[in-house]
């Protein structure tokens, strides 16, 4: 049974209104239990649109949301609990943060939940671990702390919650490479450790390549493609044709084939382009091409 | 929140849109003293027909109109239902316990209710068809002879067309944070009063954080770009009085003095 499922969901902002906007149509998709599903789209596609569905803050227009095979629309009343158990983490999320220290602005989800005490310092130290916050940091207020660790807290602030499904709406958004990479590493590991399922929101296609097991490319509010990371990225002329670059390893892998170069597959992370390439270039030594 | 129509300019090229702002709002203020001058139908009547016209030359939608009068409607009612039940002279048309209504009291009623929705329509239209930064800048060319008192009217003017500026974006960034919170399990719809107050603390603070950065933003931009305030200062866009503006203002005034002269010629009601 898929953990979130959506039936025909549609959404519309502003009906009735000159500012009437159709964000997203008709999609049905579903995403399986342990999933690290990276969505991909232009600007003003729908992305986190879908997301927040995925949770119970937008109400579908028209359509269906399914968690764990119920509506989660059901019984409207009971929606918070929707969201202890799907986190969203929203774009530039350090700007939610407003307790003291650290530490509380973390503990806010989860004493939200209703736990007990020792379980919500649990629950905290273990998300902070997991983002790579040391301790002396959690004592500060989280407006003293740097870009890439306010991030970070803020994004603790829903892991501690421990939800079944992670929703991370463009968390590299305005990070250096570097914090780019230790936030995705971060994310990886965190999936791989507990096997919660992982959505990850972006317009990076790097970021899904490098990150995502699956992925779903949205085009103008509808899905465009939707699959296994390799068979998406293997259809790289239609991703540039909808308008989304491409990773640069693809594209040189796009222009070798074209000048004849038997590469084989695309690939679509550093890693595979080597060990595509070295054999390649093995016997190329050796013949003289 | 989204929905809040703030700032409610809509677009267009009209002759409404087009005309001189000053003389725009220096009219609407003319057109707002207008609508008290008639005490017969007749003078009220030609008020209401003015501001039809009107709006039929913005080229606006009705609707859109008939939308800015509707968070009146309480005003009007509770006003017209107060002079329907104070007034007692003129003849009683029904007449039950202490409730006496006369035909004076209903016409009263009627005339402030007709007046009272000219006003709001009327106001509306300056404002539908004149965008904020427009209107801050026609006050702040109004207002410049009170320079002589010391008042730095340029000043005003800007923090004017910054306060406006920003309410669109201090609304969607109150939404984005309430989402977030929310998605925090932030509970903001149940509890007592004090704990609804204690629940806006989770967006009050990330609210006032990034409104300060803004404004830090804001000031530094201005400065890059050599911003030191209205001294020596020209305009791209010159305010210019063109015939149209002219022609508009004789008519305002034409309809005034008409207003005036038909409350001697016709018996007056009121």
């Amino acid at each position: 049974m898929p953990v979130i499922e959506t039936q025909n969901l549609s959404h519309t902002y502003s009906p009735g209104t000159p500012f009437v906007k159709e964000a997203i149509t008709d999609i049905s998709v579903k995403i399986e239990k342990g999933d690290l599903l990276g969505i991909i789209g232009h600007t003003g596609s729908g992305k986190s649109t879908l997301v927040q569905h995925f949770n119970g803050l937008l109400r579908p227009t028209s359509g269906k949301v399914f968690l764990n095979g119920r509506d989660i629309w059901e019984k409207p009343k009971k929606i918070r609990e929707v969201r202890f158990k799907v986190g969203l983490v929203f774009q530039y999320p350090e700007h939610q943060l407003f307790e003291e220290t650290t530490y509380k602005d973390i503990a806010f989800g989860p004493s939200n939940m209703g736990l007990d005490a020792d379980e919500i310092d649990r629950r905290v130290r273990l998300a902070a671990r997991f983002v790579g916050l040391k301790d002396e940091l959690l004592k500060k207020s989280p407006f003293e702390l740097s870009g890439g660790e306010k991030r970070r807290a803020a994004i603790a602030g829903v892991m501690a919650m421990q939800p079944d499904v992670l929703i991370l709406d463009e968390p590299t958004a305005g990070l250096d490479p570097r914090g780019r990479d230790t936030i995705l590493g971060q994310i990886s590991e965190y999936q791989q450790e507990n096997g919660t399922t992982v959505v990850l929101v972006s317009h990076s296609m790097e970021d899904i390549a490098k990150t995502a097991k699956k992925v779903l490319v949205m085009k103008r509010g509808a899905v465009a493609m939707y699959g296994e990371t390799a068979e998406v990225f293997s259809r790289a002329g239609e991703l540039e044709a909808i308008g989304l670059a491409v990773p640069a390893v693809t594209r040189i892998f796009m222009q070798l084939r074209a000048r004849g170069f038997e590469v084989g597959e695309n690939a679509y992370t550093v890693r595979q382009a080597f060990e595509r390439l070295l054999p390649l270039l093995r016997k190329g030594g050796a013949g003289g091409a | 929140m989204r929905d809040i129509a703030l700032g409610q300019y809509f677009p267009g090229n009209s002759f409404l849109h087009r005309m001189d702002p000053r003389v725009k709002m220096v009219l609407t203020f003319l057109y707002i003293f207008a609508v008290f001058i008639p005490r017969n139908w007749v003078g009220l009547c030609g008020a209401v027909a003015f501001l039809a016209i009107a709006v039929l030359l913005s080229k606006l939608p009705v609707k859109l109109v008939l939308k800015s009068i509707k968070p009146v409607i309480p005003l009007v009612l509770i006003t017209s239902a107060l002079n329907i039940f104070y007034v007692s002279e003129g003849t009683a048309v029904f007449e039950w316990w202490v409730i006496h209504i006369t035909t004076k009291g209903l016409i009263t009623a009627s005339f402030i209710a007709i007046r009272i929705i000219c006003l709001i329509a009327g106001s509306s239209l300056l404002t539908y068809t004149t965008s904020p930064t427009t209107l801050t800048d026609a006050l702040e060319r109004l207002l410049s002879p009170l320079k002589i008192v010391r008042l730095d009217v340029h000043e005003l003017a800007m923090m004017m067309t910054i306060a406006l500026r920003f309410i669109p974006t201090l609304i969607e960034e109150t939404d984005k944070i309430m989402s977030a919170q929310k998605a925090r399990g932030a509970d903001l719809e149940s509890g007592g009063p004090m704990q609804r107050i204690r629940a806006l603390v989770p967006i009050v603070v990330p609210l006032f954080v990034s409104s300060f950065r803004r404004a830090s933003d804001l000031a530094t931009a201005m400065e890059c770009r050599c911003y030191r305030g209205g001294m020596g200062r020209t305009r791209m866009k010159q305010m210019k009085m063109r015939a149209a503006d002219i022609l508009s203002a004789a008519v305002v005034l034409a309809v005034i003095a008409a207003l005036f002269a038909l409350n001697f010629f016709i018996r007056p009601v009121l």
